[in-house]
């Protein structure tokens, strides 16, 4: 009966994120022409899916005992959801239900993940999801004291190069006193500074600041000389990160700054220039690092080295392919087989038991999520708020693309979290923070005549 | 801001461009690709099955049982009536798995309407009964090869393909093992380095070809130039190139041979002088055109038939590969393919060991496709090489291949190797007018022989007469 039940449930998710994208798509289409829409229903498919993913989880094999444990977790969860979508309405001028739908039904697929895979990593996960939207709540306020924030420019670069460089610091401290200060990821990048047992993740901070320093540079049209020496900071901010062999990050921070300077110059020769200097980088990186040679093999052709360099991206393959597009179903795959499955590679063990058209949709998410962050960029009243909506949403999409990509070997891995779902609490705390900023920017340039988002419960 | 509008536009469809490559990449491996990677040893999702779903069957043709689940005290086990006779192909399945239990894995644990099978399990307690595979073998034809090679304690491989479609009619190797008792016998299976059990002579032996690679070279000298059928050389039993002799079998003296007559009895000094004429590349071009030094694609685990010889090799290394020595090595996988191509006119087909897929009612739910693996001779080349290999069986060193009744062809070969002691060859098919068994024998350390073209005669006479 369990296995009956188990079996209906993979149609049963399916069918919930499937229903999720359309209205996702249907909102966005009648937003634009008319305006008076409302994403009918996508608060109760998150709530829904948390009602059945938990039991599930909670259910022994022989469905003869029931983990409470987990149940009050699931509970939990579902709290943090409405209580979270309440309390974001009511602090908000307006928000885009869409974005916010989107964001807390990604968190919640990203617990029942974590849940799955490690009960104890899901718990911290809530904790930070829960702080990062206790700080969102103060957004509006902060601009509200910061009226001319586009002014502090230099200060957020400031900000965004020692949030980048401290770690290159404490690195260099660390191996002088040899003292564990940073800690070192599967790819040998160098990410999280550990202070008194708490862990975190600098460059995770520096990423809203980057757009933000980008956006104030060119919310005028640069001349020359500006455009040198907002180029040249940026390819340093970069350049520290290759340092750190954290190359999905600088990847991001380049594809952020291209779609941001192309926003604002619209220049050709500008993105030719662009493309053609990282192309040159990549070429001189690929030469110098041999852990990039390692690394580009290892995508290239996996199998080759299948016990060594191959084995994650194998194994998230395997994850992917063995079951079929409804998958293995809940808590009955080996998505812990991957190593660093939590962090990394989340988009694999997804797709394992939820199946690979459920990934399919999950990407749909994404892409919608994108859609809505550029058609709110559109309706920008201000350049300056134009080209920040358009930095944090396609920051976070193309983030999604970089871990998705990583996973199903379309781009080579780079340990890079899935915005909302992969475990990392400075990575769910900052990307809720930008939703949070996507919002206040939203209630800024909503329509006058916008209904203040009465939406279903 | 309406310039920006324009731009922003520009922007998503860069990232609309690159979500829609990144989904319909995702479609790509998963629903395409990943039938070709997951029955990987190092998915450990092999290794989890369905205890309450009663895994698929393995049948022959012809419906015999290969593989069986029997229900043993409410647990399904996993049967082999047949013992030994299929270890190598159609696998085992239990702390590990190999062969088609391996590679059909998913396929033996999926059940066909899951959704309505699952509910009439729970409400009526129907049976769930996952597909099953229908294979290419002739369970009758692999148990007399079998009994043949194991009956006289021999090692060797045998491989039998139906040369219009690839279709494996039987492949044997010897010595084999019970799966049923791998887990127990495991140790020592392992540690028998000499007879090494495990491995799958048929495709995974490399062994030195012998004369019958004789046909390489002579198509090598057909492709350089047809007139050479006509060439002629008087054969005294010996052949130098400069300070290199070649013998013939026994020092026998062949008197006048065109090549046809040379094919037939297997006259070194004809073939050493051939490549002394044509030179290296043709040789190379040619055993590189039937797949040496390149993969087969196959269900099982097969090595690469290996051609060293370089463009400017010493002349000793040239002759000597002419006639099937050196450093050559091939299966019988290869071999047999390469008969199945002359016999088919010049196109070798891709071998292939599963012939359908059917769920617990016997409907197919997929069949195979013959597919091509290439055209590797025109076809007048390959009617010349069905006269030669006609003469070699009718009057020549195959003629205990012979069938009454029936015409043969096929090339013997002696292959000397390190142990010291021949292996015997018999690549061939049958009948030469309507071919539909080609195959490749080798039986180790016989000392050369015609025990390789005595089997063949037997298969011949199985799959012809006997049915």
């Amino acid at each position: 009966m369990l296995d009956f039940m188990s079996v209906l449930s993979r149609y049963y998710f399916v069918f919930l994120i499937l229903y999720f994208v359309v209205v996702a798509a249907r909102y966005i289409v009648k937003e634009k022409g008319d305006g008076a829409a409302v994403p009918l229903g996508q608060r109760a498919v998150t709530i829904l899916f948390v009602m059945f993913a938990f039991p599930i989880l909670a259910l022994s094999d022989d469905m003869l005992s029931v983990n409470l444990e987990t149940l009050i977790f699931g509970g939990l969860v579902l709290v943090f959801v409405v209580l979270g979508s309440v309390l974001k309405r009511k602090i908000y001028k307006n928000i885009c239900p869409l974005i916010t739908n989107t964001m807390f039904f990604l968190l919640a697929l990203g617990f029942v993940a974590l849940y799955r895979l490690a009960p104890d990593l899901a718990a911290r996960q809530l904790l930070f999801a829960a702080m990062g939207v206790g700080a969102s709540l103060l957004i509006p306020l902060i601009f509200r004291i910061f009226r001319q924030f586009e002014r502090l420019e230099k200060l957020y670069l400031t900000l965004c190069v020692a949030l980048v460089g401290v770690i290159v610091i404490a690195d260099g401290i660390g191996r002088l006193f040899n003292i564990p200060i940073v800690s070192v990821d599967a790819f040998g990048a160098v990410r999280w500074i550990s202070i008194a047992g708490m862990s975190f993740q600098p460059s995770a901070f520096a990423k809203p600041l980057f757009v933000i320093y980008l956006a104030c540079a060119f919310r005028t049209k640069p001349g020359a000389g500006k455009l040198v020496f907002v180029g040249t900071t940026s390819a340093a901010i970069i350049g520290l990160l290759v340092l750190q062999r954290d190359l999905g990050s600088a990847l991001m921070y380049f594809a952020v700054f291209m779609v941001i300077l192309y926003a604002a110059t619209g220049s050709k020769i500008l993105l030719a220039t662009g493309l053609g200097a990282v192309s040159v980088a990549s070429v001189a990186a690929y030469q110098i690092f041999p852990h990039l040679r390692i690394r580009v093999a290892a995508w290239h052709n996996p199998w080759a080295d299948i016990s060594g360099q191959g084995f994650q991206i194998a194994q998230s393959l395997f994850a992917i392919g063995t079951w079929g597009p409804f998958g293995i179903g809940l808590g009955r795959g080996l998505p812990g087989r991957i190593p660093v499955v939590e962090r990394d590679v989340i988009f694999s063990a997804i797709s394992e038991e939820f199946g690979w058209l459920f990934g399919l949709l999950l990407i749909a998410v994404y892409a919608m999520f994108f859609l809505r962050g550029a058609l709110m960029a559109n309706r920008a009243k201000r350049p300056l708020h134009a080209l920040m909506t358009l930095g944090f949403a396609a920051l976070l999409a193309f983030q999604a693309f970089v871990s998705i990509g990583g996973n199903i070997k379309l781009i080579p891995m780079t340990g890079i979290t899935l915005p909302f779902v992969s475990y990392g609490g400075s990575s769910v705390f900052v990307s809720i923070l930008m939703v949070g900023v996507l919002n206040w920017l939203y209630g800024q340039n909503g329509r006058q005549d916008a209904v203040p988002t009465k939406e279903e419960a | 801001m309406k310039e920006l509008h324009k731009r922003i536009g520009h922007i998503l469809w860069v990232f609309a461009v690159l979500f829609a490559i990144m989904g319909g990449y995702l479609v790509y491996v998963a629903a395409f690709e990943a039938d070709d990677f997951i029955a990987n040893p190092f998915n450990a999702r092999v290794n989890i099955g369905d205890e309450g779903v009663k895994r698929g069957s393995i049948y022959d043709a012809n419906g015999v049982i290969i593989v069986e689940s029997v229900a043993v005290d409410g647990a399904y086990v996993r049967r082999y009536p047949l013992g030994p006779v299929f270890a190598h192909t159609a696998g085992h399945s239990g702390m590990s798995k190999a062969g088609l239990e391996l590679t059909r894995n998913f396929t033996m644990y999926q059940l066909r309407w899951e959704l309505v099978q699952r509910a009439r399990h729970a409400i009526f307690g129907d049976e769930l009964v996952a597909n099953s595979i229908v294979t290419t073998f002739d369970a009758s034809l692999q148990q007399m090869i079998f009994d043949y090679l194991d009956g006289t304690n021999s090692r060797g491989a045998v491989a039998v393909i139906n040369p219009s479609t690839g279709a494996v009619l039987a492949m044997v190797s010897t010595p084999s093992f019970h799966p049923e008792y791998i887990g127990e016998n495991w140790g020592e299976l392992v540690a028998d380095r000499a007879a090494s059990p495990l491995i799958n002579r048929a495709t995974q032996g490399l062994y030195p070809p012998g004369s019958t690679f004789k046909i390489i070279t002579a198509m090598a000298a057909l492709e350089q130039d047809p007139a050479l059928l006509d060439f002629v050389f008087e054969c005294t039993g010996h052949a130098t190139f400069g300070a290199n002799t070649i013998q013939c079998w026994g020092g026998t003296a062949h008197g006048r041979v065109n090549m046809t007559r040379a094919m037939a009895v297997s006259c070194n000094g004809y073939f050493a002088v051939l490549a002394e004429k044509i030179g290296a590349q043709p040789i190379i071009d040619a055993a590189e055109g039937v797949f040496f030094n390149s993969t087969i694609p196959f269900e099982l685990a097969n090595n690469d038939s290996q051609f060293p010889m370089s463009v400017e090799p010493t002349m000793s290394e040239l002759i000597e590969t002419a006639i099937g020595q050196g450093r050559t090595t091939t299966t019988p996988l290869n071999m047999a393919v390469l008969a199945g191509a002359i016999a088919n006119g010049g196109v070798a087909m891709e071998p292939y060991m599963v012939d359908r897929v059917i769920n617990a009612a016997g409907n197919t739910i997929n069949a195979t496709s013959p597919r091509m693996l290439g055209r590797v001779m025109p076809p007048e080349m390959s009617v010349v090489l069905d006269q030669m290999l006609i003469e070699a069986v009718a009057d020549g060193t195959g003629t205990p291949a012979a069938v009454a009744g029936l015409q043969t062809a096929g090339k013997t070969g002696t292959a000397q190797n390190e142990t010291g002691v021949d292996h015997s060859w018999f690549v061939g098919y049958a009948t030469a007018d309507s071919p539909t068994v080609a195959l490749a024998i080798i039986i180790e350390n016989t000392g050369g022989g015609t025990r390789a073209s005595r089997l063949a005669g037997r298969i011949f006479e199985h799959m012809m007469i006997d049915q």
